[in-house]
Parts: structure tokens; sequence; C-alpha cells
């Protein structure tokens, strides 16, 4: 049943007599060109960041780009989620904070490695546990629970921290990024940014709950009525977004050798606006994380560039928040001319 | 036709709302007074209500919005621009204070049309346009003052946060918005925005100019953000570039508790400031009670989640009382209703319509 609620586009848009088909294809065909573009333009970015400095385009660029928009793909993967299912979620610093805390303190605390990972994505994404419930069981917008939520949490987060300025992140991890690991002449950064790419692509195109999340996110009342357990979704789609949170935390903590309680503050908005240059659409619904993936780069790419010449952090802010703005513009045009 | 005794019972429970989030505030100060009795004290009252006034103004004018059936999360980055400009163009240009309050208002109606062309002439979802507006006045309140500082004159801080007599400048300045927001909600632009928070389509049907309507509720939010970022310059006599982020969840917090509907329609100003000067009081119990910071923030947060709870228990109560004393055959929240077949065919899912937990 969920099959035929899948691919078509929101419902507002398509009127009743569209012959199924039709819409399907439309949005197929939506979903291909948008990633295309999105990827076009990241192409042209790299000989273009030439215009902000004489020592771009180089290959150092490229891997910065790869690095550094790998961990935006990772949280983007999480909010485009949310987004997609017709949230959104200002939790994201938080839940990165508690990834990184706890892999530091547990693996100082004498946890192997790779259990204090598993055991702090765990405790992170308790937090989009809490997150989804309230939004499921709740009728009060997506956004005031997830920034209440994170209040909540990273009050507590500075409360059992008790203050300690930093965690130092275990050693195998700060090998992932410092370039000691490279199998076959391939960073491993690179190999990470492939492997979160597939995974994030499998889990939005081809899981059940991918597919369930689109039909909550075109109209809530069409998947409760067609039968889909709506509830059940919305808790996991924000408890998924928490671990990827969570993981960014973690892999966060390894690029830094260590990590504050403010690690994540940075990543709220331009989780935020790559879902949205990505062309998915902000009232949920369509989206597609190819494209999500192409806008990180592109985002990181650029945010490169504006550091090369030197402008301000205030600026970088400016920039993101009329760059968000226009891409819902351009998506609104765009959906009007579909 | 029928808008007559419609009209009247939304006054009533408008005006039930004030009498409910009044009391929970009055009950509130009193255990506060039974506690720490020097609280009582007209110095202390005075204080309060200073502290109390930008969060009631930011909480105005969140609430204009929300009753109008949008969110507007532009209210931290206009409290924090308004703020800075303050605090840098008020030690710049010493004298000109008040022609800078002028500015600043402008400024932050200016914010607001924009928002409301935006969301009211290119149709685009409330949440998102006011989120990147919000982003980019942080990025120019970033701009223009890197780290914080700046001041701001004391006869400006003092006209503000004194008394005149026995009674604070800042409880008259409420007063005095509690009265505009009477005036406002009895004129045509007034009525209007409850109507098309109510339900949009059918306020267009009825040939209500929407988008103006729109544009002006969002130009006064936005002046209201600005006064509430004057008020808070006043209130620290310094400025800040992240002044206004703190405001974002307990704006929304202080509509809760003054019981404004989050799905648009309903709300009133009055409540929505008592529901600020509620959440003003809470921590003042926990730091009589010697609590330690970070607990007292774990705290408000939940007390903030709680009062997100009121709305969706109200209308949970309500539902009840109606489904006892009307026809059984009330539409339920869930389940096939005439509504959920407009949402299915499109024919009443016009941009602004908001469907159970989105937003």
């Amino acid at each position: 049943m969920s099959e035929s609620t899948v691919s078509t586009p929101p419902s507002g848009a398509v009127p009743l007599s569209t012959p199924p088909g039709s819409s399907r294809r439309a949005a197929m065909l939506h979903r291909v060109t948008q990633p295309v573009i999105v990827w076009v333009l990241v192409i042209a970015m790299i000989p273009l960041s030439r215009l902000f400095s004489e020592h771009f385009p180089s290959w150092s660029l490229i891997n910065n780009a790869i690095v550094l928009g790998l961990f935006l793909a990772v949280v983007a993967f999480g909010q485009g989620f949310v987004i997609l299912s017709g949230g959104i979620d200002l939790s994201v610093p938080a839940i990165i904070a508690y990834g990184a805390f706890f892999t530091g303190a547990l693996s100082s605390a004498g946890v192997p490695t790779v259990l204090a990972i598993i055991l702090s994505v765990a405790i992170a994404s308790a937090i989009g546990l809490i997150n989804g419930v309230i939004v499921a069981r709740s009728t009060f917008p997506p956004f005031i629970v997830t920034l209440a939520v994170s209040t909540v949490a990273s009050a507590l987060l500075l409360g059992i921290s008790a203050g300690r300025p930093g965690q130092t992140a275990p050693r195998g991890l700060i090998a992932l990024f410092n370039g000691s690991i490279s199998p076959a002449g391939i960073p491993i950064a690179v190999v990470i940014f492939v492997v979160v790419v597939a995974v994030g692509c499998l889990v939005q195109f081809r899981t059940s709950l991918g597919r369930r999340t689109y039909a909550i996110g075109n109209s809530m009342r069409a998947a409760t009525l067609s039968g889909l357990r709506v509830r059940t979704t919305t808790v996991l789609v924000y408890w998924i977004a928490a671990v990827a949170y969570g993981i960014a935390g973690v892999l966060l903590m390894g690029y830094g050798s260590g990590s504050d309680l403010n690690i994540g503050a940075s990543w709220l908005l331009p989780s935020i606006a790559v879902v949205v240059v990505g062309g998915s659409s902000i009232a949920g619904g369509s989206g597609s994380y190819l494209s999500t993936v192409g806008a990180s780069l592109l985002l990181t790419i650029l945010s490169i560039d504006i550091s090369a010449i030197g402008l301000s952090e205030g600026v970088k802010q400016v920039l993101y928040g009329v760059v968000i703005l226009v891409s819902l513009l351009l998506s609104k045009v765009g959906g009007r001319r579909q | 036709m029928t808008g007559r005794p419609r009209a009247r019972a939304f006054g009533i429970t408008n005006r039930v709302n004030v009498a409910i989030a009044a009391a929970v505030f009055i009950v509130l100060y009193a255990l506060l007074i039974a506690v720490s009795p020097i609280a009582g004290s007209s110095f202390l009252i005075n204080n309060f209500v200073v502290l109390a006034t930008p969060l009631a103004l930011a909480a105005v004018g969140t609430s204009l919005v929300l009753i109008i059936g949008g969110f507007d999360l532009s209210v931290a980055g206009t409290i924090s621009l308004s703020n800075v400009i303050a605090a840098t163009a008020m030690a710049a240009h010493p004298g000109a204070e008040w022609s800078i309050v002028i500015l600043v208002l402008a400024l932050g109606a200016a914010v607001g049309f924009v928002n409301g062309i935006f969301v009211a002439v290119l149709g685009l979802p409330s949440l998102g346009v006011t989120l990147s507006t919000n982003i980019v006045l942080a990025g120019f309140a970033l701009v223009i003052l890197p780290a914080p500082g700046g001041s701001v004159p004391d006869d400006f801080v003092e006209l503000l946060t004194g008394t005149v007599g026995p009674l604070p400048v800042a409880g008259l300045v409420l007063v005095v918005v509690a009265a505009l927001w009477i005036l406002f909600a009895k004129t045509r632009t007034g009525m209007s925005v409850f109507a098309i928070g109510g339900d949009p389509s059918a306020s267009r049907l009825s040939g209500i100019p929407i988008r103006r309507v729109q544009v002006v509720t969002y130009a006064l939010a936005g002046l209201c953000y600005s006064a509430a970022g004057l008020y808070f310059s006043a209130l620290t006599a310094t400025g800040s570039p992240t002044a206004g982020s703190s405001f974002l969840l307990s704006a929304f917090a202080a509509a809760a508790l003054g019981l404004v509907s989050f799905r648009g329609g309903s709300g009133s100003a009055i409540a929505a400031i008592f529901g600020a000067a509620t959440l003003t009081v809470i921590p003042k119990f926990l730091f009589a009670g010697g609590l330690a910071d970070f607990w007292v923030g774990a705290f408000q947060g939940l007390v903030i989640l709680l009062a997100l709870c009121i709305p969706w228990v109200s209308r949970r109560l309500n539902a009840l009382r109606r489904s006892r004393t009307t026809d059984p055959v009330e539409p339920t929240p869930i389940g096939p209703t005439p509504a959920a077949v407009d949402d299915l065919g499109g024919i009443g899912s016009t941009p602004r319509t908001r469907t159970e937990q989105h937003v």
C-alpha cells in the first residue's frame, strides 16, 4: 500500500484526476534531475574557486572539501531525513556534543575504542528517541520540541561534564584523519564518505522506513488513512537522525583530536542549508540524499573559498541565510513550472 | 453571517485564557513572596517587571504570527541586531539615542515586512523564510559587533528601567501594549488576523485581503521584537551579538503558557505577556533554593517542555468536553473527516494549511 503513496509528489500540487503513472514519472524525473544539477554545480565550483584564491583549485582543496564535506554529509543525512518527514531538527548541536563527549570520556576511562564509540552513539541517539516520541505523541511543532529537548540535554551535559574543559580523542580515531591509514592509496576519509553516501541512499530509497518517511512527509493524513504506522515511523526518523549526529560527533572528535561542549554549535545552520540547497522541500515529502551530498560539497567548497579571502564568520552566516532563502525561492519557482 | 456569536465565543475563550495565564503568574509570584518575603518589596517588583519586559514584548510578536497561522523564528536575530545597533550607535553618537530608538524600531518593522512579503506574496513557508532571515540578521549582528561590547547611555537605561511615582516604566509600557492589543483586535485588520489563522481558505473566499493582513502582521511582530531588543539593551546596558538567541525558545514558551494556539486562529497577546512573566518568575524559585547554574538551565528547559504541553492538554480537555456535551459524531483528531478528504484531493490544502505535527 505504501508503494503507491511513495512516489507521488505533495498531494496539494497534483489534482486527483492526474493518472498515477504520469505523476510518478514526473517525480522520478525530478529525483534524477535534481542531483544532476547539484553535482554539475559542484564540478563547476572547483575551477571557479580560482576566483577566490590563486592557490586554488588544488588537490588539497578537493581533499579538504571531502573531509569537511563528510561531516556535513553525515549531519545532513539526519537533518534531511527529519525534514523529509515534514519536521525540522534543531537539536543537532547537543547530540553531536553528546557523541563526542562520551567517546572521549569512555575511552579515557579505559573502555575499548570501538565499544566506546558504539556506546556513545547509543547515548546520543537516546536524545533523538525522546525528540521522536514527543513529536509523535503531541501535536506541537518539531522545531520547538527539538529546541526544548536540546536545551535540557545540553544543560545536563554541562552538569555531567562538570565544566571539564575538553576531552581527548582515542588514538585510533585520530588516525582516521591524520593520513596514517590509506588503503590502496585512497585516504580513509574518502572511503568513509563513499560508505556514508551508499548507506544514506540505501536507507532513504530502498528501505521501507525511507518510503514511509516520504509518505508521511507528503501528507500525514494520507499516510494515516492508508494504514501507515505514522507514530512509529516518526520516532524512528528522529532516532536515526540522532544516530547520524552522534556518528558525526565521533568523527569530529577524531578530526579535531578532542572536543569541547560547543563542538556541534557550528553544524546546525549548514545542515539545514544543504538540505534546502539540495532541492529538498522544507515542508517535507520530497528530496534526495544524493543532492544533499552534492550540496554538502558545494557549500563546503564555498565556505573554504570564503575563508580564503578572509571574510568574517558573520558574513559567512549572512551568506548561509541568503543561500537558504534563494534556494527556497528557486524550489518554489521550479515547483510551479512542474 | 454567523460571525457574531462565533466572534463572541472567541472573545470569551480568549478572556478565559488571559484570566488563567494571569492567575498562574499571580499564584507563582505570591508563592515566591511566601518563600522569600523580600520579593514583595517595591524595588524587587520593579526589577522583576523590567526583567520580564523584553521577553513579554517578544512574546507579543510571536503570538501575533502564531495567531495568523505562521511561525516566526526571526525573533532571535531581530533582538540581537537591535541590541547590537543600539549599543554601538548610542556609544558612537551620544545624545542621539531617541533617533536611534526610532531607527531600530523602523528596522524591526522592515524586517517583519520582508518576512511578510516572502510568506504572503511569494507563498513560501513561514518557518523556512523566518529561519533564513534569522540567520541573516544574526550574521549582520556578528558583523557589526563581533564580540560583546558597546554601551547605552545612562539616561536611556534610567528612563526605561526606572519608575514614574510608584509605578515601573516597564509596567506602563506593558499596559500600553496590552491596551493597543485590545484596540488592534477590534480593528478590521485585527479580526482578519484571527480569521486567517482559523481558516485561510474561508477567509480568502469571504474577501479578506489575506496578503496585506499577513504583511502587516509580520511587520508588527518585527516591531515588537525590535522593541524587545531595545528593552534588553536598557536592561543589560551593553551589546552582544548573541543577545537574542535565548529568546527563540522562551518567546514560544511564553506564548504557550499564554495558551496561544500553535495552529492559528486563537490567542491573546495579553495572556502571552503573563506567560512571559511566569517564565521569568520560575528561575527565581530555583535561585532561592540555591541550585547550581546548569540545573537551573535543565529545569528551565523542562518547564518549557511542560508549557508546550499546555495547548495539547487543553485541546484534549476541550475535545473531551465537547464529546460529552454535543453530538457523539464529533470529528475525532485522526480519521476520515471532511478535512482529510480535502487534504487528499488538494482542494483545501493551501500553502498555509497546517496538518497535525507539521510545521
